[in-house]
């Protein structure tokens, strides 16, 4: 795995190049600062899998470094591990918002290091190893038949603002719970007979409507602060912060509202009719790190759930059942 | 946290943590000078904003390296030199005293390697 890390400080890029070294990442770049890190990224023959970034440095921050790394196509899902010493709430929603993969605070574990490194590296083979099956993938041209595997693989849409990957929504929320939780919340969207409706169609036709789901969801959100991702099929998961009441059946007409205005077609000129499903809210204040990810997961349960039967959304679970849960 | 680390890493983080109290020597004289530059209302603000940077910096490497109180006291540096320059609390006292204890601990890890 090629790595590049970069911060201002020497004695850290030291540090990591001697971590990294024990475990077999020897295929390391050190840089001290983001200017020079872009110069590297962007004249690099072979691309960097995975980048280790300190935030707070001179000039251009990790964070922008992290803007400007997304904004280059061969580098939309490659990994970004912040590493940096702001614990505070803002940092982490920025990071996150720009497209971080993941997040440890300084002074660091080790073996955190370790742990996180080796997850980022499976990921990397396992996409190297889909791009040698699939040269077609290379080229960034879709397969023309949607398969089972593309229907239920989540897709990235980091072009759309306020949504990131699915995993790096769930490590966001564990470096949350870690700082504070207080005000956030999550809830699930699910469009139901996805994968019926796209049973014949091409993996472009269904991408596309995902993507435009997404952006319906993201504008109707607007101007509340969220991060989103896409689950896989037809369901997705957002987390809110900050003030004010959510309401579900208010923001699911209107993101009904906004998909009937975007007049979707597949490509012979058929309508696309989709009526997504938002399930409630689900407080994450006082989650545990185990609880905010099972918190994601239910949120998509809870919307399914009254996609198949509308008449549970009318059942509230009594306060005190739902304490017991946990929610 | 350098417990963790088997005997190959041990010997190469030794090495790092030798550059690190290196460097601490270095930091130190600076400190100092900064620290005297506090006493003058003049030039507090400026001297306060960088003894907070290098805090920032020690902070994210002590813990690491084997020197939990020396990050704990540069973290507590670069809140409070944070603090007072975003709204004016605490007191520059207060802010003198923080620099004061780091003086102190950054000079025993220096004396003690």
């Amino acid at each position: 795995m090629k790595i590049l890390a970069v911060d201002d400080d020497p004695i850290i890029l030291e540090l990591l190049s001697e971590v990294l070294r024990v475990v077999g990442f020897t295929n390391l770049t050190l840089c001290s600062s983001s200017s020079e890190a872009l110069a590297l990224v962007e004249r690099a023959e072979v691309p960097f899998d995975c980048f280790l970034l300190d935030i707070q440095m001179p000039d251009m921050n990790g964070i922008q470094l992290t803007s400007a790394i997304r904004a280059m196509p061969r580098h939309a899902k490659t990994p970004i591990l912040m590493i940096t010493a702001m614990s505070d709430r803002t940092y982490i929603d920025n990071a996150f918002a720009a497209g971080a993969s993941d997040y440890i605070t300084k002074p660091f574990e080790i073996g955190e290091v370790h742990a996180r490194l080796r997850l980022i590296n499976a990921l990397v083979q396992e996409w190297k190893q889909k791009d040698d099956r699939n040269p077609v993938y290379n080229l960034g041209e879709p397969a023309s038949i949607v398969t089972n595997d593309d229907l239920s693989k989540p897709l990235s849409l980091l072009d759309i603002d306020g949504f990131i990957e699915y995993l790096a929504l769930e490590n966001y929320l564990l470096q949350m719970s870690r700082v504070s939780l207080f005000g956030m919340s999550a809830f699930g969207v699910v469009v139901p007979d996805m994968e019926r409706t796209f049973s014949a169609s091409s993996v472009f036709e269904f991408e596309s409507a995902i993507t435009d789901i997404a952006e319906a969801m993201s504008d109707t959100l607007k101007p509340r602060q969220f991060l989103a991702a896409h689950a896989g099929g037809g369901q997705f998961v957002c987390v809110l912060s900050g003030e004010g009441q959510f309401a579900p059946t208010d923001f699911q007409a209107s993101l009904r509202g906004a998909i009937r205005e975007m007049d979707l077609h597949f490509c012979d000129g058929r309508p696309m009719s989709f009526n997504p499903v938002v399930g409630p809210d689900i407080s994450l204040q006082l989650k545990s790190s185990r609880g905010v990810a099972s918190a994601l997961v239910q949120a998509m349960l809870d919307a399914e759930s009254i996609a198949r039967d509308p008449s549970t959304r009318d059942v509230e679970t009594p306060s005190s059942f739902k304490r017991l849960l946990g929610f | 946290m350098l417990s963790e680390s088997n005997g190959e890493m041990s010997v190469g983080l030794a090495r790092v943590r030798a550059r690190f109290v290196d460097e601490m020597t270095s930091r130190l004289d600076h400190l100092i000078k900064l620290r005297s530059q506090m006493d003058d209302a003049l030039s507090f603000d400026e001297a306060s904003v960088e003894i907070g940077q290098i805090g920032h910096k020690i902070a994210g490497t002590a813990a690491t390296l084997g020197f939990p109180e020396l990050g704990a006291e540069a973290a507590k540096a670069d809140d409070i030199v944070m603090s007072y320059s975003k709204s004016g609390e605490p007191s520059q006292n207060d802010v003198r005293e923080s620099v004061d204890r780091l003086v102190e601990i950054v000079k025993e890890v220096v004396h003690s390697g």
